[in-house]
């Protein structure tokens, strides 16, 4: 069970939360010195790591002119059919 | 009630005394007997090894990521069991999902490595190893 520290405890600081056996949280909650969360939790949250997004990369490609007029006489050359 | 089926990984875990050791990632419990051998020129086993049980044996292990002092959390965590570690404490420890019905493992552990890892634009992450001292006791919780 997850609690949340009224009173220092163990040389932790009021306001502190924490995952806890539950028999041993639920005398914590009965000796006023932590108070429930979450009842069936069980893992803290971890720190997660930020994920960066990277901008996409644009490499210049040096292309023979001839390519483009090869590609336009093939887009203006009706098809044979 | 019991979990039924094949238990989450991640529901069970390491508790010092009652207090679960913080930011886990994994955790190991082992258990080893350690065999005698017992062969000798009158054994009718043909040269084959024969052994029977010598001691029993317990390691725990677990991973976490770091969190300093500057952590908010009841949890026991790295700078608690570099403590440990120094002082040679043994810990109760417990191996259980807390869950009514499942099972506790309970034993007296003492610390005995700890390995501190940093990597560049890693999370800070350790890992820590326990001799048992002692049995390891498994109950049910009630």
């Amino acid at each position: 069970m997850k609690l949340r520290l009224l009173k220092e405890w163990n040389g932790k600081q009021p306001g502190n939360t924490g995952v806890f056996l539950s028999e041993y949280g639920e005398q914590m909650i009965k000796d006023g010195i932590a108070e429930l969360l979450d009842n069936d939790f069980v893992v803290e949250d971890m720190p997660k790591k930020e994920e960066v997004k990277q901008d996409p990369i644009y490499i210049p490609v040096f292309v023979n002119p001839e390519h483009f007029q090869n590609e336009e006489e093939n887009i203006t050359k009706p098809k044979n059919k | 009630m019991a979990t039924t089926g094949i238990i989450n990984g991640t529901l069970m875990r390491l508790y010092k005394d009652s207090t679960a050791i913080g930011y886990a990632t994994s955790c190991q419990m082992n258990i080893s007997s350690a065999m005698r051998e017992i062969l000798t020129k009158d054994s009718a086993a043909g040269g084959w090894r024969e052994v029977k049980k010598g001691q029993l044996s317990g390691t725990l292990s677990t991973e976490a990521l770091y969190a300093g002092p500057g952590d908010a959390s009841t949890n026991y965590l790295f700078d608690d069991l570099f403590a440990d570690l120094i002082a040679g404490t043994a810990l109760t420890i417990k191996f259980t999902t807390d869950v009514v019905g499942d099972n506790i493992f309970t034993m007296s552990a003492i610390c005995t490595s700890l390995d501190l890892n940093a990597g560049v634009e890693e999370n800070v992450s350790y890992s820590a190893s326990f001799e048992v001292t002692g049995a390891i006791v498994k109950t049910t919780k009630a």
